[in-house]
């Protein structure tokens, strides 16, 4: 046997292992949509203890919305972040994504970017400015993200209901942290 | 524990599959190495796994999980149905494969020992003749004669025994049946094992399947050593004789001598895979030619990558 051929043989294979399992690794997130590195908790509780961020008094302050199981993502790097899917309003068809992370930026892996059409800052609460975007998705209907920072967390509101709505629910937020 | 046992039988498929793909891209046909290879795959689970989890417990911290690892077997936990997650479904199924792989070479073994027990008892005087034949052949393979002993059953028997005294263990009803090259080759086999401490190996190989009973990879990475294991002294045997036919011959016979014996469907069934498969090592032997073994850097090269790769590997 060629020891070409032998050293050529142990290469391509142990390479070929590395790519293989890291393709396999990479199976649920594709057939979920959860990017690597992002975790899928089964309880805000624990949303709260892998990340360090106040949560469960989230959807207390937000009336009919309730979490939607199997929405709720954690992320450990480059900041703790987490996003929530809340689902409520009338008809409880209303769509609410929560979305708190430390410091001034959430992962796009948890926050996929909206290309806004119009962006405004708006009073969430006393001395409190928001920044709302509004975009379109590619189906049709208009998404609102309502963004603000208290100085150490980032909170996002994504919602598909009316503005109104968002506002309110913000304001019921930034009235529960106070 | 249960992860741990997960992860053991993760690196034993990963090293086992990689090793098999070299073998046959590589097209390494020498006993000598492919068994070392077989070894070493085996040795993965069994040893390296366990090193890993002494030596370095932040693999299974989620910062490596999520950053650092090639694979995680955590990341299979987000597919369910119903309830039951796909990598406990995937555990139980590999478990209970090697579980079962491990009784199905445990219960004959186990049976081999105890009638062996059994025949001991009634041994038969050494022909002049076999005596002879053993110091021959042993001295054409440059070992001293091992020990030798004869049963008076009229059932074909020959088997190595004996971890630091080789003894080889024939009977009267194997003399009568093979002719007297093909005995010379059955015995230069055996005096092959018994030169190269085989008896010792088969008993490490069996111990560590035991404490890896759940594991299928060394369930099947053993055998496969076992294999290379016969193939070596069937090598040897030929080489000792002068030609592999008697050795062939000889191996096609004892294989045959059992066929007459009335056994249930499954173990019909078994006993053609067996006559399948050393149907396959005669001609494998007739047909090949002495191969050279790879060069020692590709196993050492193989142990590094593989060592790599299963480090950044977790259950």
């Amino acid at each position: 046997m060629a020891p070409g051929r032998a050293g050529l043989a142990v290469l391509a294979v142990l390479g070929g292992t590395a790519l293989a399992l890291r393709a396999a690794d990479a199976i649920p997130g594709f057939l979920l949509s959860v990017p690597r590195g992002v975790h899928v908790c089964g309880s805000l509780a624990e949303a709260e203890s892998r990340t360090g961020l106040r949560l469960e008094a989230l959807p207390r302050g937000l009336g009919d919305y309730q979490p939607v199981a199997g929405t709720i993502r954690t992320m450990a790097k480059p900041a703790p972040a987490v996003a929530v899917t809340l689902r409520g309003g009338t008809g409880n068809e209303t769509e609410l994504t929560i979305f708190r992370g430390r410091g001034r930026e959430i992962s796009a892996l948890l926050r996929p970017p909206l290309s806004a059409f119009h962006e405004i800052e708006i009073p969430i609460g006393p001395g409190r400015m928001a920044s709302l975007k509004a975009a379109s998705t590619a189906n049709g209907p208009v998404l609102q993200d309502l963004q603000w920072f208290d100085g150490e967390v980032t909170t996002a509101l994504r919602f598909s209901g009316r503005t109104v709505e968002l506002l309110r629910l913000a304001r019921r937020i930034v009235g529960d942290a106070q | 524990m249960a992860r741990g046992a997960a992860e053991t039988i993760l690196h034993g498929l990963v090293a086992a599959l990689a090793v098999m793909v070299i073998l046959g891209v590589g097209r390494i046909r020498a006993s000598e190495t492919r068994l070392a290879f077989w070894l070493l795959a085996m040795g993965c689970p069994v040893l390296f796994t366990p090193l890993c989890w002494l030596l370095f417990p932040a693999r299974a911290g989620e910062d490596f999980r999520d950053g650092w690892s090639l694979f995680s077997g955590n990341h299979f936990s987000l597919l369910t149905w119903h309830g039951v997650r796909a990598g406990s479904v995937c555990a139980f199924v590999l478990t209970l494969a090697g579980s079962l792989l491990y009784l199905r070479d445990l219960v004959p073994f186990v049976l081999d020992v105890v009638r062996g027990r059994a025949d001991k008892r009634d041994l038969a005087a050494i022909p002049e003749a076999l005596a002879g034949a053993v110091a021959m052949t042993a001295a054409a393979l440059a070992t001293t004669a091992p020990r030798l002993a004869v049963l008076s059953t009229r059932h074909p028997v020959l088997i190595c025994r004996g971890l630091r005294r080789p003894l080889i263990v024939t009977s009267a009803g194997l003399i009568e049946m093979l002719a007297p090259d093909e005995l010379a080759a059955a015995i230069a086999h055996e005096i092959s094992h018994a030169k190269r401490r085989d008896p010792l190996l088969g008993w490490g190989l069996m111990l560590v399947r035991g404490l890896f009973f759940f594991n299928p990879s060394v369930q099947l990475c053993a055998r496969a050593a076992v294999h290379e294991i016969e193939r070596r002294a069937d090598l040897a045997a030929a080489r000792a004789v002068g030609s592999p036919s008697p050795v062939a011959r000889s191996l096609r016979k004892l294989a045959g001598a059992g066929r007459d014996r009335p056994r249930p469907a499954h173990g019909r069934a078994w006993h053609g895979f067996r006559l399948a498969a050393i149907e396959e090592r005669c001609r494998a032997l007739e047909g090949e030619s002495e191969a050279e073994p790879a060069p020692g850097w590709t196993l050492a090269a193989t142990a590094i990558g593989l060592g790599v790769i299963l480090f950044f590997t977790v259950a």
